[in-house]
């Protein structure tokens, strides 16, 4: 039985990079602005693996795009945005999520409706 | 420079990053902590569990982007290293084997005395050993050698763990990091 926390991380596990193409969809963003955004939908990765190998991957697939720009002022900074693969990636990633969130639910909520009864 | 972007470009420096990625992965870390540290946001918040692992974290960030580089002599020098222990760790195992079947063997101590009736005898206090020209027989009802099963035991034992101590720092830096790469989670997890 895996205990809570650890399910958590292994549900990240799956859909982290998901996440990052979601965010990356309001915008070019370097890395910490990801983290931000992250938690500012509730995501923190406190306890959790680091978004930057993701990144890294991520870049490397082809799924994002990078350049590099000057923020607010500051020294440059690697921005990431969507590539065309990248939006195909998110599309068919949001698929897959909610079909498994969907059947997922039907499972869980059964259960939790014959638990509470 | 912080010191855990210092901790990071040793490694990457190590897995032979080129230098323009290197300062390019530095820079990017360096400015985003200093940011978060602005905003009063923790490191770990940024990094998650990598902050607290930095050699793992720069390993599977720069193999995640596709810069390590090893070298026709790294894999060399791996290759050489990985026989090296494995034959050290053969050594080790037929040493401790060795120990315990001297251990666990029949006792003929008795009929040993028999046998060499001729023998030459060195009263040493233990094991003593009774020579002819033939054979060497241990004498005694088995006890009298047991001191050298056990040392044998023991130092094949130990050889074994620190092989295996050796081996498990040194066989993280062939690629494997102990650091999920595809997703920037520890493996282990």
């Amino acid at each position: 039985m895996v205990v809570s926390g650890g399910r958590r991380t292994q549900l990240l596990r799956g859909v982290l990079d998901l996440c990052l193409l979601a965010v990356m969809g309001a915008g070019p963003a370097y890395g910490y602005e990801m983290t931000k955004r992250l938690g500012e939908r509730g995501l923190s990765i406190v306890g959790e693996g680091s978004i930057y190998p993701l990144l890294g991957r991520l870049e490397r697939d082809g799924l994002v795009d990078t350049h590099r720009a000057a923020s607010n002022g500051g020294p440059p900074r690697k921005y990431y945005q969507l590539s065309r693969q990248g939006q195909r990636a998110l599309a068919s990633g949001i698929d897959e999520w909610q079909s498994t969130r969907d059947a997922v639910d039907a499972v869980l909520g059964l259960a939790k409706a014959e638990v509470s009864s | 420079m912080s010191r855990f972007v210092e901790e990071c470009r040793k490694e990457w420096g190590r897995l032979g990053v080129p230098d323009v990625e290197a300062n390019e992965m530095a820079a990017d870390l360096e400015t985003d902590l200093a940011e978060a540290r602005t905003d009063g946001v923790s490191p770990e918040e940024v990094l998650g569990n990598g902050y607290f692992d930095a050699k793992s974290f720069a390993a599977s960030w720069a193999i995640a982007r596709g810069v390590v580089r090893l070298t026709p002599l790294d894999r060399s020098t791996i290759r050489i290293r990985s026989l090296l222990l494995a034959l050290s760790a053969l050594v080790g195992g037929v040493v401790s084997g060795v120990g315990l079947l001297i251990l666990v063997r029949p006792r003929f101590g008795s009929q040993a005395m028999a046998v060499s009736p001729v023998g030459r005898r060195f009263n040493r206090p233990a094991p003593s050993i009774v020579v002819n020209p033939h054979q060497f027989l241990f004498e005694g009802p088995g006890s009298g050698i047991d001191p050298l099963g056990w040392t044998l035991l023991v130092a094949g034992l130990i050889g074994l763990v620190v092989i295996l101590w050796i081996w498990r720092p040194w066989s993280s830096y062939r690629g494997g990091t102990g650091f999920d790469q595809n997703v920037g989670m520890p493996s282990f997890l």
